[in-house]
């Protein structure tokens, strides 16, 4: 559980020093009446007409009837339902505030964070009256992934003419792109000798016919080829393919400065990436991460949901701003296999992506790349930008027209489409990937 | 304890407050002189503000608006008394806390607040009612007095900046 409580030391700072301030300080109320009964009382002095306290009395009043004893300090605790969820998904926060005695009014207010929203009937405030202990639950619902606080709860308590306030920021988030669905479609040409789902070239256990041989001692009989058999009066029997496994690893090119255009093209990346580790791993292939962007970071492929979480969590990171140009060759065998199906999500953008992209095609490695670059430079009014605007589109017509002479496919991820839909019409495999059997574009 | 059920679109306090207030800043004007008329306005325009802008000053604004046009009108003793339990109503609507949609519970407990209120009015409409002495060092001695009620009362506390001091358990 993750929890905060008002009493103890700070996380950022466990060695400061106790905080020797009063945390109960005079209450709103008890200020304006009795800055109201002071103004009237000098109105009634500087005026010298002595019924102008009757416009202070009533407020003295009720200031003198407000208690002033300090009350124990209330123990606040705040708790999350999880650290770490999908897009979308739910997560519950709760709020107690636990008092000796009873405190007046007790306000618990939730400020969200711009990447969440607030779900369910819960208002944003919740407002108790006369309550020693009291309890807030939200329901918020992170609508964006990255680690990020999803908020901030503010605790305020009311005892006569005395007030506290708290302001406890909630531990950061983990929320996990949501992955589409989407069926793995090319494969490295040649395959992992491990078994998987994938049809391999080699002969072997599988369920895929690859061809016919004349029997052997020992051929299973559930095997043999009645029809050929028959035809050429010798025992056949049918071949199948191996069902192998393979690798893939993902490339994302966080390059760029940091604005809307350079987000919303890591925005699709990051789901891109998700979508392609998803869809691999469910069929128990091995999946490896690639971030360029500044420091280069790598995940090695490996299987299984455990890699998932492990690349989603390299994934969450992956906005990494430097000058630095990656070197591509630094990255072990281990983490970049040589024959691996590399799937890069660039916006074309920054020369150092591209640097890397053709570095990785001259060492050999199949090669697909996604553009993720939605947006255009605005058009303008002016003669002269409308020229600049016809000159970024050639550049960027002739640096798609240098990835594909470099035998490279790429495809462009446009609006309200799918990346499945986006890989479908790709009907000639890179040099050393191959479509794989069953999936027609 | 269950907390206040959903506050509605239109929070029933804040138009309360915003009733009171303007009751309180218009009420003097019957007895006030024409320039009053621009303090009025000052004053309604302080009630809307922290109605509907969430600006704290804007109730003791005016209320000081509503005491200045007070202090040069000619009303009488029943009118000041009205003003004052106008102002008092209007300090504790104006305090009501955010997201009460049911605001019974939390006007039962302001109702100890109005009845002291009453009482003081009636012990200063008691004073009034005797013979009163002018004097100088009477009423250097009650501003003072005020003065420094005000102080005592009301401390100057630095409130902490920093945040909370947190466990994670």
């Amino acid at each position: 559980m993750i929890g905060r409580t008002a009493r103890g030391s700070s996380p950022r700072s466990p060695l400061a020093a106790p905080q020797t301030e009063p945390r109960w300080y005079p209450a709103a109320r008890a200020r304006v009446l009795a800055t109201a009964a002071l103004l009237a009382l000098v109105a009634a002095v500087l005026t010298g007409h002595a019924a102008l306290v009757l416009l202070g009395a009533p407020a003295l009043g009720a200031l003198a009837l407000l208690p002033r004893r300090r009350p124990a300090e209330p123990t606040v605790a705040v708790t999350r339902s999880g650290s770490r969820c999908f897009e979308g998904e739910e997560v519950t926060v709760t709020a107690t505030i636990d008092a000796a005695s009873p405190l007046d009014e007790i306000v618990m207010e939730l400020e969200i964070a711009p990447q969440a929203s607030l779900a369910g009937a819960s208002p944003r405030t919740q407002t108790f009256l006369r309550a020693g202990r009291a309890s807030a639950r939200w329901v918020i619902r992170p609508d964006r992934w990255g680690r990020y606080s999803p908020g901030t709860v503010r605790l305020t308590g009311r005892a006569g003419a005395l007030h506290t306030s708290r302001r406890i920021e909630l531990d950061p988030l983990e929320v996990f792109p949501r992955p589409n669905r989407m069926r793995p479609r090319w494969v490295p040409a040649e395959l992992l000798r491990r078994i998987g789902e994938h049809t391999g070239r080699a002969v072997g256990e599988g369920v895929e016919f690859a061809g016919i041989r004349p029997y052997q001692p020992g051929d299973p009989l559930r095997d043999v080829n009645r029809a050929v058999s028959i035809r050429r009066g010798q025992l056949h029997v049918n071949q199948r393919s191996a069902a192998r496994a393979a690798d893939l690893v993902v490339m994302i090119d966080a390059f760029g400065d940091s604005g809307p255009i350079s987000e919303r093209t890591l925005d699709l990346a990051v789901h891109g990436a998700a979508a392609l580790v998803t869809a691999y791993l469910r069929v128990s292939d091995r999946v490896g991460l690639v971030v360029l962007g500044g420091l280069l970071r790598w995940l090695g492929p490996a299987a299984g949901d455990r890699q998932f979480y492990r690349v989603a969590e390299m994934m969450l990171a992956a906005r990494y701003e430097s000058f630095v140009t990656p070197d591509v060759g630094r990255i072990p065998r281990t983490a970049l296999p040589p024959g691996t199906l590399v799937v890069v999500f660039s916006p074309l953008l920054d020369p150092r992506g591209f640097g890397a992209i053709a570095d990785l095609r001259q060492r050999g490695f199949p090669l697909i790349v996604v553009d993720t670059l939605r947006d255009e430079p605005p058009p303008g009014t002016r003669t002269d930008a409308r020229l600049a605007l016809r000159l970024w589109r050639l550049d960027r017509t002739a640096t798609r027209t240098r990835l594909q002479a470099l035998g490279i496919p790429v495809l462009h991820w446009d609006s309200d489409t799918e990346l499945d839909t986006v890989l479908a019409p790709l009907r000639q495999p890179p040099p050393g990937a191959r479509r794989l059997a069953g999936s027609r574009p | 304890m269950s907390p206040e059920p959903s506050p509605s679109r239109v929070p029933v306090m804040s138009g309360a407050a915003v009733a009171l207030g303007l009751l309180t800043v218009a009420w003097p004007l019957a007895w006030a002189p024409g320039w009053a008329y621009a303090v009025a306005v000052l004053g309604a325009v302080a009630v809307l503000a922290a109605a509907l802008a969430d600006w704290r000053q804007g109730p003791v604004i005016a209320v000081a608006a509503a005491i200045a046009a007070c202090a040069f009108s000619r009303a009488g003793i029943a009118g000041l008394t009205a003003e004052g339990l106008f102002i008092l109503g209007y300090l504790l609507a104006a305090d009501a806390p955010a997201g009460l949609a049911r605001p019974g519970s939390w006007l039962r407990q302001q109702a100890f607040g109005g009845v002291a209120g009453l009482i003081a009015s009636g012990a200063v409409l008691a004073a009034l009612a005797l013979h009163q002495v002018s004097s100088a060092v009477l009423t250097v001695a009650g501003l003072a007095a005020a003065a420094g009620a005000y102080l005592v009362a009301l401390p100057v506390v630095r409130a902490s900046r920093r945040g909370s001091d947190i466990d994670v358990q």
